[in-house]
């Protein structure tokens, strides 16, 4: 839950991403009486867990936003003392959010 | 009225998976830390968005599509911004078919060279896929006063 939490915040700190997306049928973590949507939270083999953020994002560069996400993750859950639990971050886009001018 | 025209560039048109290829956005698809998914709604919707920014580009879709989308999108189950729009999305290269109205009076060969740049600018630029083709059908033109209610014959 504590990983699920602290990718969510990771993620919606960064200005390229709109919302999380809660409506892939995965896209969700819960534990008793609390859930958070759009971060999925599998247990790896081996230990620790994958981490998938589902996100709708502006129209910038996605691979790039993909791999800061990623980074900010990583480092917002070492920073938390929770680094050996991480083992990947997924990102999936499952929508883009226009504004006035793509910013490529 | 339904004016045809086609322009169809190579015939190849399941994008293939090339290592290397498409790697504009900067990231690879899958790494040690984690795999990056683009959904095909999303690629979809960039190329339509790219559509629309073309000066000439009145709609996309054909007259039917149009039809159902204005009452899909009123009940909000659809995105106009994806609507006459059909891509094949491969790993690392997509294919787009285009459906558009042109306005009256624009050059359709010029509108439909501008409108495939600004596609594959876009789809490489924001997906980071290469783009393998991007056909376009124009399949009506809009004059000025067609969005113009009939007036009526009775007072």
């Amino acid at each position: 839950m504590a990983l699920a939490e602290l990718a969510r915040l990771a993620a919606m700190d960064s200005h390229e991403v709109t919302s999380l997306d809660p409506r892939p049928p995965t896209a969700r973590t819960a534990v008793v009486g609390e859930q958070i949507d759009g971060v999925a939270c599998i247990a790896a083999p081996g230990g620790g867990y994958e981490v998938t953020l589902y996100v709708i994002a502006r129209p910038v560069p996605l691979r790039r936003l993909a791999a800061n996400l990623r980074e900010r993750v990583r480092r917002s859950v070492e920073a938390h003392g929770l680094g050996d639990e991480l083992r990947t971050v997924n990102v999936t886009v499952t929508d883009v959010v226009a504004t006035e001018k793509a910013d490529i | 009225m339904a004016t045809q025209s086609s322009e169809r560039s190579e015939p190849s048109r399941t994008p293939e998976r090339r290592p290397g290829a498409g790697d504009s956005g900067g990231a690879a698809l899958t790494s040690e830390h984690g795999q990056t998914a683009i959904d095909d709604a999303v690629v979809a919707k960039v190329a339509g968005m790219a559509t629309r920014e073309v000066p000439g580009v009145h709609e996309l879709g054909a007259q039917a599509a149009r039809a159902m989308g204005a009452v899909t999108q009123r009940v909000g189950i659809a995105d106009a911004r994806a609507q006459g729009v059909s891509v094949d999305v491969g790993e690392r290269q997509a294919a787009a078919d285009l459906t558009v109205v042109i306005e009256y009076g624009e050059s359709i060969p010029k509108v439909s060279q501008q409108v495939r740049e600004n596609v594959i600018r876009r789809v490489e630029g924001i997906c980071g896929l290469e783009v393998t083709e991007v056909n376009i059908t124009v399949n009506d033109l809009h004059f000025p006063g067609d969005d113009q209610p009939d007036e009526s014959r009775v007072e």
